[in-house]
């Protein structure tokens, strides 16, 4: 849950998602979900030509599996926190069953 | 009069049978058509009085058996469509009767209108159709309030005066269902008309049809009014052109113009403010009918959804799943201190606040239930093989499993993992020292899931329920601090600080090697003891030689000429982290010293060290530079701040001699302590190497030179002047020439004033030779 707790502390920021199929977008991070799945406010098409059906979007919902990169404004980040975070995650050990196997 | 525009007579008398026939054989002659008409044909014929006897040879027998033909039964209103759509029409909402019933109403308050003053024949022709239709209609017609909607489409309608139709119509529905009631029920007959939800005495249905009218005059009303301001903001735009077209005729007479204008403006105004209305009216009618399916669902619904999509993100403890998140706010919430959000907006807060209450009612109560029930990560199903991982986003399935088995020590697959990531510095490792780093990081590792463990009981606090008396919380306190020394006392032990390791160079040495231990440090300084620390900066002190900070400097945009062996060196990136993350933590506690401790670490540092080599990098003259500057303090008194008394006349000879044997052993390298170059080349070859130099920045320098100038006598001072003397010119030069940005000129003469300033004098004072 660590991307989902970092996303929530992002709420309200001016961020891009870029998705699988090169779309990039730019909007007000309204909310997230578990899935990281993202809804953005008042959105811009990075490459308006490219996508003219998006011109009359104003808003989106974004599934979180068909999501690339997110770009965020450092200054909302704290760095050393995430590292803090991370190191927590990693602690906690998961009982998981895996498709492979990786020795 | 002649033919009126549609070629309608419209002269007033009506005529007779014979003229009528007239007309019509008048028109047909001029038509050329044929008209065959029995009467006007009878008439030719003469034929008007006799009767011919051909109906009585018609056959009139064999009707007997129509009613079986036929059946008895009567005619089906299966194809009544006008009944049909009556019926369901009803139950529309208004708006839409409107639309369905409008031409309908409109030819039904023309047609009484037209039909007296235009008597002409095609009129009456026309009535008679009129009449016919009516009649034809009238059969399938079921009950009464069906009589307003017949003729469907038969006129096309005009003026919206038929407005004032709806509300009878209404009436009468709600009438008809009351009376219905008042059938039904046998009751005293209570007027719709009265308030009433409040009046016990009417049925629910009652109730439900009164309110159901309320909502229909209030359409009926709203629509009245926005036909009314249709009707008048079509009628303003007319008289504009006109009076706009004549203002120009009557130049001479300025009153009326004025008064014109006026009347325009007027108008103008008044046309906005319908508009509003308009529009305002618009909204009313979508919020009531939005409104109508309020409050289908149950506070206990809602609440319930609610439950169910929490259901996945609850968990009991915060801080285990939404770290980051938790941390953040509170630290935000904390920095903005004084002006939250929370008691200023009244309204929405208390909105906010009760939301979030009742949020975390419900994430409660999911936790209990969870916690009653412990909810199985893997299931297994009777009577198959095998366990099923239940999967969640906590427990997501992953795509690959790494295996946890260590792999063996020196083994050789090791060395193909020997180049280093660093791309300025490129180091190669041998085998051992592979391990080494491992080793280490791992080290740095567990000392920050400690600190991690540490800070994490002073956010919470020792665990208290309100069920305690003060002597549980008393020793739950206890408790709590225990567990905390406890814990700080391991990570003092990790630290290995009181070990003796003559040969090895101390953890801590190493620890400063690596990136995130340097940001560690001033982590750990922050719960552990004053002598703790203490201990710690002699340590660092004794061995910061071996420091990697205190190396010579690759400044950004350069390299090392030759390929040597990197591990001689330091990044500028790395040697800023130091001196921006671990230095201040350290020299802060220098800044609160005492004399004795200034002189025993000053000695320590010297002693230990190469101290011309460490003063050539700038770790190494921060830290001398505090030192001085804290001896300075004390001796001029400075102590009393913290509590110390001033220093003794031992302390002080002590001092000097510390400060001597320093000096001697700077003498003559002064010069040295400006960063040197020459083991360095520009990483892109147009670049200039004085370029470059220009950008470092040596205030640090200077201010080291000014603190020693600080303790120094007459001779020492003049000895410091003539080392320096030469850079300190050049600085001046360079800033004078006009080379530089303004503000880095100045920069540069800020910074040589900080030593001539200690030594009484001022850059001004230079005479520059241009």
């Amino acid at each position: 849950m660590l991307f989902y707790s970092f996303f929530k502390t992002l709420v309200d920021q001016r961020v891009t998602v870029e998705l699988k199929n090169d779309l990039a977008v730019t909007g007000v991070l309204k909310s997230v979900d578990q899935y990281l799945n993202i809804k953005l406010d008042d959105i811009t098409v990075i490459d308006q030509d490219r996508y003219p059906h998006m011109i009359a979007v104003k808003n989106c919902f974004i599934r979180g599996s068909v999501v690339r990169y997110v770009q965020l404004p450092s200054q909302a980040v704290d760095t050393a926190l995430l590292q803090d975070a991370a190191r927590r995650e990693a602690q906690t050990p998961n009982p998981q069953q895996a498709n492979v196997r990786v020795k | 009069m002649g033919d009126s525009f549609f070629g309608f007579n419209t002269g007033l008398p009506s005529m007779t049978d014979d003229e009528l026939r007239m007309a019509q054989k008048e028109r047909a002659a001029r038509e050329d058509a044929d008209v065959y008409d029995f009467a006007s044909l009878r008439h030719e014929l003469g034929d008007d009085d006799f009767d011919d006897g051909l109906g009585d040879q018609l056959e009139e027998a064999g009707d007997d058996l129509n009613d079986e033909t036929f059946g008895d039964d009567t005619i089906g209103k299966d194809f009544d469509f006008a009944a049909t759509t009556a019926q369901f029409t009803s139950k529309l909402p208004d708006d839409e009767r409107m639309r369905h019933h409008k031409p309908n109403e409109i030819a039904q308050a023309h047609s009484p209108a037209q039909q007296h003053p235009q008597g002409s024949w095609q009129n009456e022709d026309l009535d008679r159709q009129h009449r016919e239709a009516n009649a034809i209609w009238s059969d399938f017609a079921q009950s009464q309030h069906q009589q307003h909607r017949q003729q469907p489409g038969y006129f096309q309608g005009t003026p919206p005066s038929s407005s004032m139709m709806q509300p009878p119509r209404g009436a009468m529905s709600l009438d008809e269902m009351e009376a219905e009631l008042h059938r039904q029920r046998q009751q005293p007959a209570f007027s719709a008309d009265q308030g009433l939800p409040g009046k016990k005495m009417m049925s629910l249905a009652e109730v439900e049809a009164a309110m159901l009218q309320r909502n229909h005059d209030l359409h009926h009303q709203q629509q009245l009014h926005f036909q009314q301001q249709q009707q008048s903001s079509a009628m303003p735009p007319m008289p504009m052109s006109p009076f706009g077209g004549f203002a120009n005729v009557p130049p001479n007479n300025a009153m009326q113009q004025e008064q014109l204008r006026m009347a325009a403006l007027q108008r103008q105004h008044q046309e906005f403010m319908e508009q509003m209305n308009k529009e305002r009216e618009m909204r009313r009618i979508d919020d009531v009918r939005k409104s109508r399916y309020d409050n289908l669902m149950t506070q206990y619904d809602k609440d319930l959804v609610q439950r169910i999509q929490l259901h996945q993100l609850a968990s009991g403890d915060p801080y285990a799943d939404d770290f980051y998140y938790q941390v953040y706010s509170s630290l935000r919430m904390r920095a903005s201190g004084t002006k939250p959000a929370e008691g200023g907006r009244g309204r929405d807060s208390r909105r906010d606040n009760s939301m979030m209450a009742r949020m975390n009612q419900q994430v409660q109560r999911i936790v209990n239930d969870a916690k009653r029930r412990p909810k199985q990560t893997q299931v297994t199903l009777e009577g198959a093989l095998g366990k099923i991982t239940t999967l969640s986003t906590r427990n997501p399935r992953q795509v690959l499993q790494v295996s946890d088995k260590k792999p063996h020590d020196g083994s050789p697959t090791h060395i193909h993992a020997s180049e280093s990531t660093s791309t300025i510095t490129p180091k190669v490792k041998s085998l051992g020292s592979m391990n080494d780093r491992r080793r280490l990081l791992n080290t740095v590792e567990s000392l920050y899931s400690k600190i991690l463990e540490l800070e994490q009981m002073r956010r919470q606090g020792p665990a208290r329920s309100r069920r305690d008396d003060d002597e549980e919380q008393e020793r739950k306190l206890e408790e709590w601090n225990e567990q905390y020394s406890v814990k700080v006392q391991q990570l003092w032990d990790s630290l290995h600080i009181m070990e003796d390791n003559k040969e090895q160079t101390p953890l801590l040495v190493a620890v400063l090697t690596v990136n995130k231990g340097k940001k560690l440090i001033p982590r750990i300084i922050r719960p552990l003891t004053h002598d703790q620390n203490l201990s710690i900066l002699s340590v660092i002190l004794a061995h910061f030689s071996q420091l990697q900070v205190c190396r010579p400097v690759i400044y950004p945009g350069t390299q090392v000429a030759s390929t040597e062996d990197a591990q001689r060196f330091v990044s500028y990136e790395d040697m800023d982290l130091f001196m921006n993350a671990t230095a201040p933590a350290l020299l802060s506690f220098i800044t609160e010293a005492p004399m004795k401790v200034v002189i025993a670490l000053t000695r320590l540092l010297m002693e230990k060290n190469d101290i011309r080599y460490v003063a050539q990098t700038k770790p190494g003259l921060a830290f001398l530079t505090m030192l001085l500057s804290r001896a300075e303090i004390l001796k001029q008194g400075g102590g009393a701040l913290h509590g110390y008394a001033p220093p003794s006349v031992e302390e002080l000879s002590l001092w000097q001699d510390v400060y001597t044997a320093l000096f001697q052993a700077l003498q003559g390298r002064f010069a040295s302590i400006f960063p040197a170059v020459y083991y360095l080349v520009p990483s892109n070859p147009s670049m200039d190497m004085n370029q470059l130099l220009l950008n470092i920045d040596d205030m640090y320098i200077w201010q080291f030179l000014a603190a020693i100038a600080v303790g120094a006598s007459m001779e020492q001072q003049h000895v410091l002047v003539t080392e320096v003397r030469d850079r300190v010119m050049e600085n001046i030069i360079l800033a004078k020439s006009n080379r530089l940005p303004l503000d880095r000129a100045t920069h540069r003469i800020d910074n040589t004033n900080l030593f001539l300033h200690s030594l009484g004098l001022d850059a001004s004072q230079v005479s520059a030779p241009l």
